[in-house]
């Protein structure tokens, strides 16, 4: 992790949880009846998404949500934001329902849509002004349009923009509330690298402000960068969840290098260590210093060429993840 | 950025100041959205000339022409305008992204019909004080208020309901044809309902358009849909109120049917 490690502050009321999911199930209609007379339509099947899903953000803490296409991130997503009523398990955002309780705990709330959702005719500056008025503490709208570097666009019509101003602009909205947690679905997804830099500055410095962060991301660096706890979620279950360093902790380091012909692999001794070799030799182990160092006293002023030692990443972590559930 | 720990700034919020920002972009897009536009306020004119061939005299003209601008304004201005607006802004997600903030599904349902209300005023009040200057009576002002005011709430309630099973803007042209083409055919104001069979004219009093027609009549004649003048302003209230009650049942059922199956989301 490379920054924000963030300690909590205020205690609110006991609980530093700002955020808490148990047993969370969400199911949609696959299929539906459609009945006039009341104007409702009636579920006849049933996918079920998000298939018990327990998770909590503390305050102050940023947690990256990371899952494939499909894992179910959107929609747990939504059932914290009160789009949506989960089919089972209970959500609290500051310790209310986000559905029944939804004026308690708007206001503090700062989300960011998948899909941003707004009137194509207006300009900028009409839906800046607009949405400010809808909040209940808003910051300036001119500082937040601003500070995504879009007041030169500010009488520009919606329609116009291209993709990352959008997106831009639907951070500076969903900051203009000075939330205490910002939920934002996939941010960046489709952004430059430079617009995506901006925007992460943007989510650090409110975390450094003190708000917590929930994202959703099906980028690794994201979560890498940004998240003080990450999760990883596929087919509607947590299948990993903790600090970075908690989440490859289990997994393997990996040495490789190109076999050398003067010696001889029998003489590498590395306990606790699998080796494979071919034209490559590859060595897993969960010991990585001192497997490396054996490996170096073996080679001695043999040069390993495309000698390459990692500790265990995210990416390998999650691809895992995604592999070895899909075989079931 | 700012500092939570910074003393909190006032509430400046309120649901006042909310809904009527809501009602102000919404009348900004309205009014950038040409084909809207021209169906709100030139259509209504159109059917009036249209369909004031019907009356012979100047004093029923001014009648009828009344009549007509309320009715064809409540069926395209604020009926057929506002399921168009609802799905149209579903389709945009704006929907998803109001709810998901703090204006409340009652303001955001509401809003895009508020620039309509207006737009409907306006063209009934032109309708109204045209059919005064061709010298049409006025018996009872107040049930004028009372047509506008019922209509409106009907076919609000009515276009929020019609939205629940509208699924795209394209397909609004045919969902609300039901509701439009009988209020056209059997409101009274093409086809005269002692035309039609008995059991049909009667059933006819109870749907959402009927009694707006019946409301504009007797407020100009002071005669009753049973075709009786009213003595006194008691058994005339009594008899509006009971002109009244159809649309407050359409109201009522249009909400509750309407908010309940609402579908905020184009996926869901």
């Amino acid at each position: 992790m490379t920054s924000t490690a963030i300690t909590p502050v205020a205690q609110d009321h006991g609980s530093a949880d700002v955020l808490t999911l148990t047993g969370v199930r969400r199911s949609y209609p696959t299929r539906s009846r459609f009945n006039v007379l009341t104007g409702r339509r009636v579920p006849v099947e049933w996918f079920e998404a998000v298939r018990g899903v327990d998770l909590r953000v503390g305050r102050g803490e940023l947690f990256a949500l990371l899952g494939t296409n499909g894992a179910g991130k959107t929609s747990t997503v939504e059932l914290v934001e009160g789009l949506g009523r989960p089919s089972a398990g209970t959500i609290r955002v500051f310790g209310r329902d986000p559905v029944a309780e939804r004026r308690l705990v708007r206001h503090r709330t700062g989300v960011v849509l998948q899909a941003s959702g707004f009137p194509p005719s207006l300009t900028v500056a009409e839906m800046a002004r607009a949405w400010h008025a809808t909040l209940t503490r808003p910051l300036p709208w001119a500082e937040l349009v601003d500070a995504v570097a879009l007041t030169g666009r500010a009488d520009v019509e919606i329609a116009k923009l291209s993709g990352g101003e959008r997106r831009r602009l639907d951070i500076a909205l969903a900051l203009m509330g000075d939330p205490e947690l910002l939920i934002l679905d996939e941010p960046t997804t489709g952004l430059d690298p430079e617009s995506r830099r901006s925007i992460w500055d943007l989510i650090k410095a409110r975390v450094v402000a003190g708000s917590s962060v929930l994202l959703t991301t099906h980028y690794l660096e994201e979560a890498e960068q940004l998240a003080d706890r990450i999760a990883i979620m596929h087919e509607g279950v947590v299948a990993a969840e903790g600090t970075l360093a908690e989440i490859v902790a289990d997994a393997p380091a990996r040495i490789s290098f190109v076999r050398p012909s003067g010696l001889s692999l029998t003489d590498l001794d590395v306990p606790g260590a699998s080796v494979t070799a071919s034209d490559t030799v590859t060595l897993t182990t969960h010991a990585l210093q001192d497997t490396l160092r054996r490996v170096l006293t073996w080679a001695g002023d043999t040069q390993l060429a495309g000698l390459d030692a990692r500790s265990a990443s995210l990416e390998q972590v999650f691809l895992s993840i995604a592999d070895t559930q899909e075989l079931r | 950025m700012t500092a939570l720990t910074a003393p909190a700034r006032p509430a400046i919020g309120s649901g006042r100041r909310r809904f009527g920002a809501l009602v102000r972009a919404e009348t900004t897009i309205l009014l950038r959205n040409k084909t809207a536009v021209f169906i709100a306020v030139a259509l209504p004119f159109l059917m009036a000339v249209a369909f004031s061939g019907i009356a012979m005299d100047r004093e029923l003209l001014g009648v009828t022409l009344g009549i007509i601008l309320l009715a064809t304004g409540l069926l395209f201005v604020v009926y057929y305008t506002l399921v168009t607006s609802l799905v149209g802004r579903r389709e945009q997600l704006v929907l998803k992204r109001l709810l998901s903030g703090e204006p409340t599904p009652w303001e955001i349902l509401l809003a895009p019909a508020v620039p309509l209300w207006v737009l409907l005023v306006i063209q009934a009040g032109l309708g109204v004080g045209g059919g005064l200057l061709l010298g049409a009576p006025l018996a009872h002002p107040w049930a004028l208020v009372l047509a506008v005011v019922g209509g409106v709430s009907a076919w609000t309630a009515l276009a929020v309901w019609s939205a629940t099973w509208t699924r795209t803007v394209e397909s609004a042209q045919l969902t609300t044809m039901p509701l439009m083409m009988i209020s056209l055919l059997l409101s009274g104001f093409s086809i005269p309902l002692s035309a039609l069979p008995e059991p049909v004219e009667r059933l006819a009093h109870w749907l959402p358009m009927t009694p707006v027609v019946d409301l504009l009549t007797f407020a100009h004649t002071g005669i009753t849909p049973a075709g009786t003048p009213v003595d006194g302003l008691g058994a005339a209230l009594l008899a509006g109120g009971w002109m009244l009650l159809p649309l407050l049942l359409w109201t009522l059922l249009g909400f509750v049917a309407g908010v309940r199956g609402f579908r905020w989301d184009p996926r869901s």
